[in-house]
């Protein structure tokens, strides 16, 4: 740890909820209460004489007692959880060891039989791309090498991209067979996953059951919504035929999520959706985001432009998914994450397109991505196999919220970790980041479930189960 | 998500200044949390919550106030009109770069934006002119009028094109369809009728209105028209094929001006009965509902983005609200002028007005400033003379306006001494007395006569 890094003072937030009032929380320890600015000021003062003390002897232990100020009383509750010990920051097992791929996730064309009004991909008005067999299995191959390498215990084959997997079926299937076979040969465990449109014929869906062990299907809800943002590629109504594919993952009890993409012209039933979809089907899971400004979302101009409506349509829906004991998420506000990264895809992830250029990102499609050139990191060549661009690579591992100084003050950065790599980056600053419109989604449904899980522990303190591990 | 300027977040812990400071350090018990959880940019409501003193007793949370929506100041000096008499239709050109105002006065003026010079007058209606409405390209200009006609003028030539004739009472409304070369005028016959453009065939009359139709929108794709009329309703209709799709109720009184969300979404409808209503389009039901004054008609207009809408209100009040929650973000006024006419710039930044006391102004909405009134010299008052100045713009661009003599001098803009022609009676050759006029400056502009 860096003498600054234990700084307390960098390691408690205080959140203003309106006048007079402040959600003091610690995010390493899981601590959060709301205090009046009296008792903050306190805290501030203990603080910061811990602080200047361990500055000046760096062996003196943190320990509340050397304080010669008496803190204030009824304070013992804070000691008795070491609210005033500084934590280690949260490094994954990553940082010391760089990449070790475990994960291949392949695009396999970026062609789809829905015509969403807000896809990311503009899928369909670009040259029809499909992976072919070598690819597919010389990428396979490359990670299957890797996890016997490292010894990793499980491997991991997704399907995604900027178009619908299932529309090369045949290199889908010959893929999942393919890795299956591996990890019996070489003894390691194998999960199929990956994200789908669900609009796919009974063979597809027996398949899907059989050979895969969880799913994410994008859905957006009410039918009306449904049909409108996510409509078939002729126009027609996705909905019936995506229905059957939900009922039948159900009546088979098989795992699988649900992603709910909301526009301008959805955010104001959000709830609703949520409500269908909670009383309709069985996933274990709904995450929910605002759509992501590129591709056709920008030409359909679907932003959510009212973020407060979202987070109140959000937080209804939550109350609504809760009762029914399913998981409603929204990515940049999840406090049970305790991370420098946003996501692993740059640490354990060999993603390949269509045309068998590695990126270290889900959404770079391609190379008409216009972030393609910033986010390939590798291509594969029929005479030489993959070759990969090194130090590519390691800027992007690099990117941990740590360096990203406009996160500093945020009491989101060790759980939003700098948000998603693809969205905030920037050639324009020396960090690579801008923040965008999510950081208020971020921050306040985070401060939201703060209160949720306060009023949730008696109204008063609100530990989280890690200071118990 | 769009990349805006965004403030840098601290939420570090650090010393709050409070009149609070005085009593007990206390944690707060959260003892509710639902029923309205709708919250603001400052934070949560929290309908109930008791501060329990860590040892101490028990005091009441107040509720948490809302930021006040700021008020913009900005009024014209005395002199500084647009027109003869009030401003009651205004539109921009697709590409943001004219602006057409359309008055009682009976003329139709051109103004080049940003500059507000004013390029043209169109003056050939006999009575007020109520509407007017850029088409798609950019290329026709339609204008309605109070003597029954619409007429069609080239653009930017100002040449008229047509005189479109077929209602028999006042042209109230008219719009041009944002993708289809066609046209829509609503009347005081009560019909709507539908017109090909730039031909001026007349395509389909849409009867279904009992009182006049005092206000007609194409939805952004074009295959929706929304009317509104003295008969209390707001209309949508289908396009091309003029079905009546449904019939919104609840305005008690006239529906003097519809708007549609760039999605196409939301209908906006303001009413004299002194509401604003939010149509929910595909459900074909309200969605919001707002009072915002009594008896006073309310135009409305949505940005570029569909994140505002701009209502005017009597008082020279023009009223920013947040969409979908209808949450009042800015006030923008300043002289007591009804404001009879309402629009955005296409691309977002610029409101402009026009009011019952012939100005009209401009709001800078990103900046949250007023930027100016828009004048016309021959809109001054028999024997009143102007001036130009020059002013560098933010972009570096050199303007030249014109402001009655007697205003005072801009801020930044500098007096080029030159009273404008037109303005005032050059000096015959042959005048004796050799009379010329010349303004001199400082920091106010005078037009003086001088031998
Ligand atoms: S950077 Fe963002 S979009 Fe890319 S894989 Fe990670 S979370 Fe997904
Ligand atoms: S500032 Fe924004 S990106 Fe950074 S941690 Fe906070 S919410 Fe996430």
């Amino acid at each position: 740890m860096k003498p600054n890094d234990c700084s307390l003072l960098k390691q408690i937030f205080s959140i203003a909820l309106g006048k007079e009032k402040y959600i003091i929380y610690a995010p390493l320890k899981g601590i959060a209460f709301v205090a009046n600015p009296r008792l903050v000021n306190e805290i501030f003062e203990y603080a910061q004489q811990l602080d200047s003390s361990r500055l000046s002897s760096p062996r003196t232990p943190s320990n509340p007692s050397y304080s010669k100020k008496k803190f204030l009383e009824g304070s013992d509750f804070l000691n008795s959880l070491s609210f005033f010990q500084a934590e280690p920051l949260p490094v994954d097992k990553y940082q010391d060891n760089g990449t070790q791929y475990d994960a291949v996730v392949l695009f396999l064309t970026n062609q789809c039989n829905l015509g969403c009004l807000y896809c990311y991909a503009s899928s369909g008005e670009y040259a029809a791309k499909r992976m072919t067999w070598e690819i597919a299995r010389e990428s396979i191959n490359y990670v299957t090498e890797e996890v016997i390498r490292n010894q990793s215990p499980e491997m991991t084959l997704g399907f995604h991209g900027g178009g619908e997997p299932s529309l090369n079926w045949d290199i889908l299937t010959r893929a999942a067979d393919y890795a299956h076979s591996l990890a019996t040969k070489n003894d390691f465990a194998l999960k199929v996953s990956g994200s789908f449109n669900g609009y796919w014929s009974r063979k597809m869906l027996d398949y899907i059951i059989q050979n895969f062990t969880e799913l994410s299907l994008s859905f957006d809800g009410l039918p009306a919504i449904q049909n409108q943002q996510r409509p078939t590629k002729n126009g027609n109504d996705s909905f019936p035929r995506v229905v059957e594919t939900l009922h039948s993952l159900d009546e088979a009890g098989f795992p699988y999520g649900i992603r709910m993409t909301v526009t301008n012209r959805s955010v104001h039933r959000l709830e609703e959706s949520i409500s269908f979809v909670c009383e309709q089907f069985r996933p274990n899971k709904i995450q929910v985001e605002p759509v992501f400004m590129e591709g056709r979302a920008k030409k359909n101009r679907a932003e959510v432009s009212d973020l407060d409506l979202f987070i109140d349509q959000f937080i209804k829906g939550l109350r609504r998914a809760e009762e029914e004991g399913i998981h409603l998420f929204y990515s940049g506000a999840r406090l049970d994450a305790l991370t420098q990264r946003f996501c692993m895809a740059a640490c354990r992830a060999f993603v390949v397109t269509p045309e068998g250029d590695v990126t270290t990102c889900f959404e770079t499609y391609g190379r008409d991505h216009p972030l393609g050139d910033q986010f390939i990191v590798g291509r594969f060549r029929r005479d030489a196999g993959f070759s990969l661009h090194k130090k590519k690579i390691e800027d992007h591992f690099n990117r941990t919220v740590e360096d990203i100084s406009y996160c500093e003050g945020c009491f989101c950065r060790w759980h939003c970790a700098g948000d998603c790599a693809i969205k905030t980056y920037s050639e324009e600053t020396p960090e690579g980041f801008q923040p965008t419109r999510r950081c208020y989604l971020n921050q306040e449904l985070t401060k939201f479930l703060l209160l949720k899980n306060i009023k949730e522990s008696q109204g008063l303190v609100w530990i989280s189960n890690r200071i118990n591990d | 998500m769009s990349r805006e300027k965004l403030e840098k977040p601290n939420f570090r812990l650090q010393r709050v200044y409070s009149d609070k400071s005085s009593e007990k350090p206390m944690v707060y018990r959260i003892e509710k949390l639902e029923g309205n959880w709708r919250m603001g940019r400052r934070g949560f409501l929290i309908t109930s919550a008791v501060g329990i003193g860590t040892l101490a007793g028990c005091s009441t949370m107040q509720n948490f106030l809302e930021k006040e929506a700021p008020m913009i100041t900005g009024a014209c000096e005395g002199l500084v009109k647009a027109h003869l008499k009030d401003v009651r239709g205004l539109s921009f050109s697709p590409d943001g770069k004219l602006l057409a105002s359309g008055s009682g006065d009976k003329t139709v003026k051109l103004w080049e934006m940003p500059s507000g010079k004013k390029v043209k007058t169109l003056g050939k209606h006999t009575s007020s002119v109520h509407e007017v409405s850029f088409s798609w390209d950019g290329k026709v200009l339609a204008s309605g009028s109070e003597d029954k006609t619409i007429k069609l003028w080239e653009i930017p030539s100002g040449k008229m094109m047509k005189t479109l004739q077929g209602h028999n009472h006042s042209i109230l409304a008219v719009s041009m369809s944002p993708v289809w070369p066609l046209l829509a005028s609503g009347s005081g016959d009560h019909s709507i009728k539908l017109w090909e453009i730039p031909s001026g065939n007349l395509l389909r009359t849409l009867e279904g209105h009992t009182d006049s139709v005092s206000a007609v929108c194409f939805s952004p794709e074009g295959r929706l028209l929304a009317s509104g009329s003295g008969d209390s309703t707001v209309k949508l209709w289908e396009i091309p094929s003029g079905k009546l799709l449904v019939s919104f109720e609840g305005h008690k009184s006239r529906v003097d001006s519809v708007s549609f969300s760039p999605d196409g979404s939301l209908l906006a409808s303001g009413s004299v009965d002194g509401s604003l209503r939010l149509w929910d389009v595909p459900r074909g039901r309200v969605f919001k509902k707002l009072k915002v004054n009594t008896r006073f008609a309310h135009p409305v207009s949505f940005s570029s983005d569909g994140y505002l809408l701009a209502s005017g209100l009597s008082q020279g009040l023009i009223k920013l609200w947040e969409i979908p929650s209808m949450r009042l973000v800015m006030t923008l006024g300043g002289n007591n002028d009804s404001v009879r006419s309402l629009s955005f710039s296409p691309d977002g930044r610029i409101v402009v007005s026009g009011s019952s006391y012939k100005t009209i102004k401009l709001w800078d909405i990103s900046l949250g400033k007023f930027i100016s009134c828009l004048f016309d010299p021959a809109a001054l008052e028999k024997g009143k003379k102007a001036v130009q100045y020059t002013y560098t713009n933010e972009y570096g661009q050199v303007i030249t306006y014109t402001l009655p003599c007697g205003t005072p001098t801009p801020p930044g803009a500098i007096c080029v001494c030159n009273c404008v022609p037109g303005t005032y009676s050059p000096p015959r050759r042959s005048a004796p007395s050799r009379t010329r006029i010349i303004c001199t400056c400082d920091k106010i502009c005078t037009c003086v006569p001088i031998k």
